[in-house]
């Protein structure tokens, strides 16, 4: 459910400390634990049954694939539907701004509980690091979970995945801020608090404006990320085209999947454009920013306010209507019922967790072979998808345009597929990740063959005169290190959103969390969401200690 | 502009103030008055603790024994809303740095306004600038009325200084505390801004303590000049009686005990 990014390659990562011989052991030993612990279900291949009933199901699709569902009626369901996708992403991320921005005010050391030095109390520190933990329960919960959590409260529908983006976003960009926060040194501050200034007008005075641009386009970059999973999160009930899929694929009319696939990559491609648009035009404005005077720079602002309250209410108008669809009780049922359900998640059945580890094993396996197949395909495609490797310029542009759709589609969007195709297990969901990534790879991988200089390739190539040799001598080792710092990125994105394929579908311990709530045993589940928290922090952890680093937004 | 207490107390006053960083005497049982209304300029080596007395006086810095006073309050007990409504009475210089970069010069200058503002008024004046006019004057009285708009990345340094002094005016406190507020300028500027600093000072009747490094600056302006050397007052008296001997003596880096003559 990401963008491509570039990789930088760490001078001095983990991994270059190591000989090569140990790294290839246990790279061994983790996929042969994988491949075990996964629990792949082969027989669909070897069974006739199974065999001929799943071939069946993709051949109607793949026949649906050149026959779409194109009545006037159904375009115009499609159409609203994507509306619903957008107005819950748009409602979703302005919410989760605002709660993100007062999260990370409240945990960042240069918020509104920052040390003065010498003059922090106890209870501040205490909330502050409250905040904290809140943040990475609120990040390490995926928006998927979050939105089966709040089905049972607000109904099936927009609501549901409008509160879900709303908590998991405020939690990411929470966590984004406050480490925004955190860079500025403490002195930016003190000026303004030793002249006798509030806490909050002097955060807002001394911080925000230092972090204004960056703060920006992280906020856009989540709204576009939001677009993405409210167009799936409806496969678990949560409002918009994701709902649509799910409904489709359930009575196999798969001419009406298709054209809503068609919708939802043209939504997530137009967010993509909308969000460079307005990056490029927030950065122009700050450039000319300078020469503007005090009145103009008023009616920029005003005209930006007028922009966002005219996109977020129409947005609300849009979804208005269906909020209230979901409704079966009153409030004051619905707030009893909350009680009880984060009463009971509160209070984990601690009974359940070696069943919630086993689970974890699972997700783990899928994100890991699937990332294993990837590499291992893009690293064998990449030759002939480059333009400057390859032998022919049609088998070149054939590899290159299906790694686009194959990336273009969200993993979530495959695993539903696959599901429908392969029935419930660890099968689909890997499968599903491991051709997200597959398109993302290879693309970075055959870019990063062309990016280098033909003149090193034809000392090589005329001395060898052997494409492979030349690959092998010239190319692999310039590549290698970029290919394997993104294959571990690819990898860490991969065990995120593992969890989340359990929740649609496929198996581990997101397919486990789900079933144990629509069971309304939610002291199980409970358990399963504190898995999840974990695994995330280790997460997080582990990406730190290997030393990747994403690229710096432009 | 605002009244002033009659007979109002010492702007500052310090009681055998100690304070000591490790085994390093930054201030040794120190005492020291300033009336309100006095200039005073306060000298003495770098790393001697300049910073650090000025830290004690607004409370950023505990001291170790003896007791510090502000304007006739205590900085260093008071805590919350006390604290914050006596600093409002208190303006700051410093050497840099404490413009907010992201911000317009006449954000900037309002920010002495910040105190007494609403939170609801200070959010929107973030956006749409509040008592312009009380900024515009200001920022005429520092020669800079054109640059209001300016965004404070596109001034020099100079112009920075005049900027914060322009916002000392929207404050309009009773106490000046500048530290080394020209370090940064050539010696023209720093002359410049010394001279507009204690004159705004001086015309309100307010009081000021600005630490310097460069004795040149101060001859001309200050009321009172207080110099600090290993921990005791190595001078304090008119400038006129601080003779080149002295001045050389106090800048000897060597552990010799200056005649205190407080
Ligand atoms: N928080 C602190 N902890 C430990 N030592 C400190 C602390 N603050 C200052 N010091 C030390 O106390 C001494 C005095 O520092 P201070 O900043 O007050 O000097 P100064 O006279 O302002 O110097 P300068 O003219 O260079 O600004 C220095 O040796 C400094 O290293
Ligand atoms: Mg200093």
């Amino acid at each position: 459910m990401r963008k491509p990014t570039a990789v930088r390659v760490p001078e001095h990562s983990a991994l270059g400390r190591r000989s090569p011989a140990a790294l290839l052991l246990v790279l061994f030993a983790v996929l042969i634990w994988a491949a075990w612990v996964g629990d792949y279900d082969l027989s669909i291949f070897f069974d006739s049954t199974q065999r001929s009933a799943a071939l069946d199901r993709l051949g109607s699709f793949l026949a649906a694939f050149v026959s779409p569902e194109l009545s006037g009626d159904y375009l115009a369901r499609c159409l609203e539907l994507a509306g619903d996708t957008l107005a819950i992403a748009c409602l979703g991320t302005a919410l989760a701004v605002l709660g993100g921005l007062a999260l990370a005010l409240l945990s960042s050391s240069n918020g509104l509980l920052g040390g003065v030095p010498g003059r922090s109390s106890a209870w501040m520190r205490v909330l502050r690091e409250s905040c904290r933990l809140l943040q990475d329960i609120l990040r390490g919960v995926p928006d998927f979970a979050w939105a089966v959590i709040f089905i049972p409260l607000v109904g099936l529908g927009p609501a549901a995945g409008i509160l879900a983006i709303f908590v998991n976003v405020s939690g990411i960009l929470a966590r984004v801020y406050s480490e925004l926060f955190d860079a500025l040194p403490p002195s930016r501050l003190e000026p303004l608090r030793s002249a006798g200034i509030g806490r909050l007008p002097a955060v807002l005075y001394g911080v925000l404006p230092n972090v204004r641009s960056p703060l920006l386009s992280f906020t856009l970059l989540r709204w576009e990320c939001s677009v993405r999973n409210a167009a799936v999160i409806g496969a678990v009930g949560g409002g918009g085209l994701g709902s649509e899929i799910i409904h489709r694929l359930g009575y196999g009319e798969y001419g009406k999947v298709m054209t809503v696939m068609v919708f939802l990559l043209l939504l997530t491609l137009g967010s993509d454009q909308i969000s460079r648009l307005v990056r490029t035009a927030f950065g122009e404005a700050d450039e000319r920013a300078a020469s503007w005077g005090l009145i103009e720079a008023r009616r920029r602002v005003l005209r930006l306010a007028a922009c966002i309250v005219f996109a977020l209410g129409l947005s609300l108008l849009w979804v208005l209507p269906s909020l209230g669809s979901g409704h079966r009780t009153g409030l004051w049922e619905r707030l009893g019922e909350a009680q009880r359900i984060f009463g009971d998640l509160l209070s984990p059945d601690l009974g359940y967790l070696g069943q919630g580890l086993a689970a974890s094993g699972v997700t783990l396996s899928m994100a890991i072979i699937a990332t294993f197949l990837a590499t291992l395909a893009a690293a064998f495609l990449a030759a002939p998808a480059s333009r400057i490797l390859g032998h022919s310029a049609w088998l070149g542009t054939a590899l290159r345009f299906a790694a686009t759709v194959s990336r273009t589609i969200p993993e979530v969007f495959w695993a539903l597929l696959l599901v429908s195709f392969l029935r419930h297990g660890s099968l689909p969901g890997m499968l599903a990740l491991a051709l997200h990534s597959g398109g993302l790879l290879l693309r970075l991988f055959a870019e990063s063959a062309d990016a280098i200089p033909s003149r090193q390739l034809d000392a090589v190539r005329d001395a060898s005169a052997s494409r492979a040799k030349t690959f092998v001598y010239a190319v692999l080792p310039r590549v290698a290190p970029h290919w394997i710092a993104n294959a571990f990125f690819q990898l860490e994105s991969n065990l995120r959103t593992s969890i989340v394929l359990g929740i649609v579908g496929a198996a581990g311990l997101g397919f486990q969390f789900k079933y144990a709530f629509e069971w309304f045993r939610f002291r199980e589940a409970g358990t399963y969401l504190i898995l999840m928290v974990g695994f995330a922090f280790l997460l997080d952890r582990l990406s730190r200690s290997l030393g990747f680093a994403r690229a710096r937004l432009g | 502009m605002s009244k002033r207490p009659e007979a109002s107390p010492a702007a500052v006053r310090l009681r055998a103030a100690s304070l000591a960083f490790g085994q390093r005497q930054i201030l040794q049982d120190l005492d020291l008055e300033i009336p309100s209304g006095q200039a005073v300029a306060l000298i003495g080596p770098s790393g001697v603790g300049k910073t650090s007395l000025l830290r004690v006086l607004t409370g950023a810095q505990a001291l170790q024994a003896g007791s510090a006073e502000l304007l006739g309050e205590n900085p260093q007990t008071l805590k919350g809303a006390k604290l914050r409504a006596l600093l409002l009475r208190v303006g700051h210089l410093y050497q840099n740095d404490a413009l907010v970069p992201g911000l317009r010069a006449v954000h900037n200058v309002l920010v002495g306004r910040l105190g007494r503002w609403s939170l609801l008024r200070s959010i929107i004046s973030l956006i749409w600038p509040r008592d312009v006019e009380l900024a515009r004057a200001a920022m005429a009285r520092v020669g800079l009325e054109d640059r209001l708009a300016a965004p404070i990345s596109n001034l020099s340094g100079g112009e920075r200084q005049r900027v914060a002094l322009a916002r000392l005016l929207v404050q309009n406190p009773e106490l000046i505390l500048a530290d080394e507020p020209v370090a940064a300028l050539d010696p023209r500027l720093a002359r410049e801004v010394i001279e507009l600093l204690v004159g705004l000072a001086k015309e309100e009747g307010r009081s000021c303590l600005v630490s310097l490094h460069d004795w040149e600056i101060v001859g001309p302006y200050f009321d009172r000049v207080i110099a600090l050397k290993d921990g005791r007052w190595f001078f304090d008296g008119p400038p006129g009686d601080f003779l080149p001997e002295a001045l050389a003596e106090l800048y000897v880096d060597e552990k010799a005990n200056g005649g205190p003559r407080a």
